[in-house]
């Protein structure tokens, strides 16, 4: 003998409300006879004997019959309610003692999906508030949401069930995915707070309820969660609730994009969009519309075979000039988070370019690179200034910034060029023969800080005359558009010296090095802004290299300068779960601004001093959707981005996994207890199978009526 | 064998309204045309001849007379044209029965057998009387010959009082002290309430001298205790009412009336009088026909 005592539980105990209805039968048994059908008859006196010889057996007969409806409605009762054995200590407490439940609440992305009339998250809303009312008197209840951050909605143990069900009712769906392990930490830290022994709870129970899709509890077989789960499982009984599956037949919008000829320059515009089918039919009559600004622009009509991706593109004429947001869409599924994406752009004129000139002649042939129609530019114009010029220049009217090897900066220089650089700028620094290597230096960014002149350090001057370029990163945006003959031609640039220079930060992407880590071209990113440095010289005159007369180069210095303008013309697009961050070029303290959210919801920020202007950050993206700015005085204006779910979210599916090292399936179950040694699905099925055993009887025990007359 | 015409299915007859349109209905559709019945007087006192018509028993033709006229000839005796026939109608408030699916009543049912009785008996010059009972003969036409009385019979059976009680026994012992001649009693009931006495009322009246027929009529849904569902079923001739599982009785109760048939038809045999159990779903042609071929065949057997 053990001494082990399986015991029965319920995991849905609100359903033994319909116990009730196991009065029924009996009900409708005493209404049957009470307002039986009324006849004269004659032949009493068969009656009289037939009931006296039978009567113990009718009796037998009804009361048995009574039995197994009462039986068969009380086992159904059973069934829902999602019975399953555990051990009797376990069981008891879970019944009596007074208990704190962390209940974490699943708010992510997948569980918007809509059958019928209610979303999954209704469902998990329904049965949080059904454990909810269970909680005996004296249980404590906290309440976190399991979505792209761990938010603690009631942290400290909520006696009042009402106010609980109260915030219940207003859970909203996020739009992005679920991190499991930072929320089972946040639930772990609950449970380990010390202030918890204070409320004389006897037992905590951490109580999830989910839709059981794989991206979240794929999570869980990491090491990191299983050790989380250790930890709670010491403290609490863990239970996991599927309140309905995820179903694989999501459409979506997997992809936006502009594609621009000129960096948003002029007046035809590309776009693209991926339309992507995870479901396992084809789909056909898949709307798919374009709004800019908000006015329907076109709509097309298109159909995905199963798994399929299909890209539509679009044309449009004579976009003004300025800040847009597109919105393409398809019409509904079951998912609607996903059938929508926006493309925050601008679109321009002309491009602005200023050359900074260290010594004289160093950006004049540059200037003609960068504007081979100089001196009236069709698309790019530029304008070139000596060093001395530069602090009195306003560059944020410009839109590339060119170093040309300018020997060194001072503190107000790196400021703003640094700003410059963080709002969205580009900056080409030529790093030649002039420039002064410690002074560079000292303006070196110190990660993770990404302010300052260069990412690294400069180094000696070394000599690559014998040395073969490399084109490190073909795939690049930038070399996207070079065919293989520009690509050897790449691979030729005349170079005889160069600075060496040694990245420090991993945000630094090599486009040209030498074999011998001797790099000659690279990307940076700071902000919104993008940063470009090459480390010869430009000089006509200089023996470092005659790359300017290259004629490769000129594509080269172009595709960088429309792929820098693009990101920053993008630096209006985000994912759920972003951090927003943006710089005002206006110096202030203290001043306020308006986000109104996509639900129409408002918040609101305060502007921080940044250098010379000023910044402010947004963590709440948890929307998709177009996000609108009002600044305050003295700014003063309005701007807007947008926010769009992650792709991967929208493979939704039912996680399919074992995770036998925590005892854990979450594949086909309605509810799931981790802890006791449960077999919900066996109880279930044993029940559902008793009543059907019973019905079967209960037919075959009736007597015969195919010769009955319509009596 | 003779077709049957199916104009005296009870669901035809129910069309008619009033025993004399259904007594007209059962004379001209199929009496008429009916072989002569096998009631005749049994005197063994040659009269007269009387010139042979089809239905005749050839055993009374009178060869010699053929052999010197080349005709037919059949003996008449003394007694026959003097044979009693008296029906004998239960009148209670059970044989006024009728459920939804049936045509006719019990009562209605008996009638037209009453009818095409007397009909058969007054045709071939034999005296038929009626009477009606239910706990006593509360009415009653005496026998006589001739066509006319067959109206006067219809009149008695027409519109009857109905009383709510039944003792078929107590009846019996009443008309055998009542019937002084021979008479041919043709008992039509339901044969519903106390029985016991029944088997020695049937056989005094047997003893008598009486051809005793017993016709026991029951309505086809109580033979079969086909009712759809659960019913309160409140009894007549004041027997109280009763909630009854219908599914879970109707096998018991089929046996009890099956064991009532059978109990009457022993007593029946027992007494010497003949016994018919007849449903009253049961085409009137297909029942008389059957009992006149069963009376001829007991009839033989007795002499």
């Amino acid at each position: 003998m053990t001494g082990k005592i399986i015991a029965m539980g319920f995991q849905f105990q609100g359903m033994w409300i319909w116990a009730v209805a196991a009065v029924i039968p009996i009900i409708l048994h005493l209404l049957h006879r009470s307002r039986s059908r009324q006849m004269d008859w004659a032949a009493m006196q068969f009656i009289e004997r037939a009931l006296v010889q039978s009567q113990s057996r009718v009796r037998l007969n009804q009361w048995l019959r009574l039995l197994t409806r009462m039986a068969v409605i009380l086992l159904v009762v059973t069934a829902l309610a999602g019975p399953r054995s555990s051990t009797s200590a376990q069981s008891e407490v879970t019944d009596k003692a007074r208990t704190y439940r962390v209940i974490v609440v699943d708010t992510s992305f997948s569980m918007a999906e809509i059958q019928g009339n209610e979303s999954t998250l209704d469902l998990a809303i329904k049965k949080a508030t059904e454990i909810i009312r269970a909680s005996g008197e004296g249980d404590g209840i906290s309440l976190i949401l399991l979505s792209d951050i761990a938010e603690r909605v009631i942290s400290t143990p909520a006696f009042d069930r009402d106010d609980v069900i109260a915030e219940l009712a207003a859970l909203e769906q996020l739009h992005g995915s679920a991190q499991l392990r930072p929320t089972l930490e946040s639930a772990l830290e609950l449970m380990s707070s010390d202030g918890l022994g204070g409320f004389g709870f006897e037992q905590i129970e951490l109580i999830v309820i989910t839709d059981g899709d794989h991206l979240l509890w794929s999570q869980a077989e990491s090491e990191a969660s299983k050790r989380v789960l250790d930890e709670i499982r010491e403290r609490a009984v863990i239970k996991v609730h599927t309140v309905r599956e995820v179903t694989e037949n999501n459409l979506a919008i997997t992809a936006l994009s502009g594609v621009n000829d000129a960096g948003g320059v002029g007046n035809l515009s590309r776009f693209s969009a991926t339309v992507t089918s995870y479901s396992a039919n084809p789909v056909t009559d898949i709307q798919v519309t374009w709004r800019l600004d908000g006015k329907l622009l076109e709509r097309e009509t298109i159909t995905l075979q199963s798994g399929d991706s299909q890209s539509v593109e679009l044309q449009v004429d004579a976009i003004p000039t300025g800040s847009h947001v597109l919105e393409c869409y398809i019409n509904g599924d079951s998912v609607s988070i996903d059938n929508h994406r926006w493309l925050s752009f601008n679109t321009r004129a002309e491009l602005k370019v200023l050359l900074v000139e260290g010594t004289q002649g160093d950006a004049e042939i540059l200037q003609l690179v960068f504007d081979p129609e100089f001196p009236r530019g069709r698309n790019v114009v530029t304008r070139r200034i000596d060093k001395t010029s530069f602090a009195s220049t306003e560059v944020f009217t410009f839109d590339a910034l060119v170093l040309c090897d300018v020997p060194s900066f001072d503190r107000g220089d790196i400021a703003r060029i640094s700003d410059f650089l963080q709002r969205g700028g580009a900056v080409f620094i030529i790093a030649g023969d002039s420039v002064n290597v410690e002074n560079y230096n000292q303006w070196s960014w110190k990660p993770p800080f990404r302010t300052g002149l260069i990412p690294g350090e400069l180094g000696v001057s070394v000599d690559v005359a014998a040395q073969s370029l490399s084109v490190v990163e073909s795939s690049h945006s930038i070399l996207q558009g070079f065919d293989d003959d520009l690509l050897r031609s790449l691979e030729q640039l005349p170079v005889q010296k160069l600075r060496s220079f040694l990245p420090n930060d991993d945000a630094c992407q090599s486009l040209l090095v030498f074999p011998d880590a001797a790099e000659l071209y690279t990307e940076f990113k700071a902000g919104a802004g993008t940063g470009f440095l090459l480390a010869t010289d430009t000089d006509s005159a200089s023996v470092w290299s005659e790359v300017v007369t290259w004629p490769v180069f000129l594509p080269l210095i172009h595709e960088s300068l429309k792929y820098a303008v693009q990101r920053r013309d993008q630096s209006g697009n985000f994912e759920v779960g972003d951090l927003v961050q943006r710089i005002v070029s206006v110096p202030t303290r203290n001043a306020r601004l308006q986000l109104i959210l996509p639900n129409e919801q408002q918040r609101s920020a305060i502007l921080e001093p940044f250098q010379e202007s000023s910044h402010w950050s947004f963590e709440e993206t948890h929307l998709s959707g177009v996000y609108h700015v009002e600044y305050d005085e003295p700014i003063n204006k309005q701007e807007q981005f947008v926010v769009n779910v992650s792709n991967e979210e929208s493979a939704i599916r039912p996680y399919d996994g074992q995770l036998a090292g925590i005892g854990l399936d979450v594949a086909g179950e309605p509810a799931l207890s981790i802890n006791p040694a449960t077999s919900s699905s066996e109880w279930y099925r044993v029940f559902l199978g008793v009543v059907v055993v019973l019905l079967i009887g209960e037919w075959y025990s009736r007597p015969d009526t195919h010769d009955l007359e319509g009596v | 064998m003779q077709k049957l015409p199916k104009s005296l299915e009870p669901k035809t007859l129910a069309e008619l309204s009033g025993i004399r349109l259904r007594a007209r209905h059962i004379v001209d559709g199929y009496l008429a045309g009916l072989h002569r019945s096998p009631f005749h007087g049994r005197s063994i006192e040659f009269t007269q001849h009387r010139e042979y018509t089809t239905g005749d028993d050839i055993r009374h033709i009178d060869w010699k007379v053929f052999g010197r006229t080349d005709r037919f000839f059949v003996k008449q005796y003394e007694d026959e044209s003097n044979l009693i026939c008296r029906v004998i109608l239960d009148t209670s408030e059970s044989m006024h029965f009728k459920a939804d699916s049936s045509s006719l009543s019990k009562y209605e049912y008996g009638q037209c057998l009453a009818a095409a009785w007397s009909w058969l008996i007054l045709r071939q010059s034999d005296a038929a009387g009626a009477m009606l009972f239910d706990s006593t003969i509360h009415a009653e036409i005496p026998a006589h010959a001739g066509s006319n009385h067959f109206d006067a019979i219809l009149d008695l059976i027409d519109d009857p009082v109905v009383k709510p009680r039944t003792d078929l026994p107590s009846v019996l012992h009443e008309l055998v002290n009542k019937l002084t001649r021979r008479n041919v009693v043709v008992i039509i009931s339901d044969c519903f309430g106390e029985i016991s006495g029944l088997e020695d009322q049937l056989r005094a009246l047997c003893q008598h001298k009486h051809d005793v027929i017993l016709l026991q009529i029951m309505d086809r849904v109580e033979v079969d205790f086909a009712l759809r569902s659960d019913v309160t079923l409140n009894g007549l001739e004041q027997t109280g009412s009763r909630f009854v599982p219908v599914r879970q009785l109707r096998k018991a109760y089929c046996e009890q009336v099956t064991r009532f048939r059978q109990t009457l038809s022993e007593m029946s045999a027992k007494a010497g009088a003949s016994f018919h159990a007849i449903d009253s779903d049961q085409p009137l042609n297909q029942v008389i026909q059957e009992i006149l071929m069963q009376h001829a065949a007991h009839s033989v057997a007795k002499v």
